[in-house]
């Protein structure tokens, strides 16, 4: 893993298109302003993480009778 | 061709395959599913590998059963999937069924989305705000199932 400091007001930029850019910093919370083609997926982690969870959780799903429901 | 199931040993041929390339979040092995429909869960269908028996996840038409699900599916998504017709795009989303049914939710963040005439599909994550991965669904398949029986045969029609 490539490992950067940076301040606010500093940025990173990935390849031609997409820059990272520090905007401020308040205690444990950083806001960051991304700049990318838009047919690139941006999202916070872990809502793959979640999504990961919620699909492993659902092939737990018990046998279901769908009267149970009516 | 015989695919062993969740529910047993099902018959199915292989235009019914659909392929995911980069496998499902959390199941990145597996490549190859079927979507199940058993009388006794619609309108909860099953994304069933065909690789895995024990690997069925539930999943829902959303759009037939939450009103105001609305996402927006990215050109080059559409790409990914040699979609040229829209009306070949079947969206579904993957339900987390508890023992205690009534908690039942779906996740709204991360529709599968398939091509369902050239049999492709993907998970694709949306971060939005009013797209919760945990939507309490119980009631919504409640009222489907007092409402239309139509939407209920929407994904066998699209098949």
């Amino acid at each position: 893993m490539l490992v950067l400091s940076r301040k606010a007001g500093e940025g990173i930029r990935l390849d031609q298109n997409v820059t990272i850019d520090i905007l401020s910093i308040e205690g444990d919370r950083v806001r960051i302003g991304i700049k990318a083609p838009c047919d690139m997926r941006i999202f916070r982690r872990e809502l793959l993480e979640e999504t990961v969870c919620t699909n492993r959780e659902a092939v737990n799903a018990p046998a279901l009778n769908i009267s149970d429901i009516k | 061709m015989l695919i062993e199931t969740r529910f047993g040993t099902s018959e199915t041929n292989e235009s019914k395959i659909i392929t995911f390339p980069s496998g499902l979040p959390g199941f990145e092995d597996l490549h190859r599913f079927i979507i199940v429909e058993t009388g006794n869960t619609k309108p909860i269908y099953w994304l069933q590998s065909a690789e895995n028996k024990y690997i069925a996840l539930p999943v829902v038409v959303s759009f037939a059963i939450i009103n105001d699900y609305n996402i927006d599916i990215r050109e080059n998504e559409l790409e990914d999937l040699c979609v040229e017709n829209e009306n070949d795009l079947l969206i579904l989303n993957v339900v987390v069924i508890p023992d205690d049914v009534t908690k039942m939710t779906v996740n709204l963040a991360a529709p599968v989305i398939i091509n369902a005439k050239k049999g492709i599909g993907k998970q694709i994550i949306i971060d939005a705000a009013e797209l919760p991965l945990r939507f309490p669904v119980y009631e919504a398949i409640r009222n489907s199932l007092k409402g239309d029986e139509k939407n209920a045969g929407a994904v066998a029609e699209s098949r």
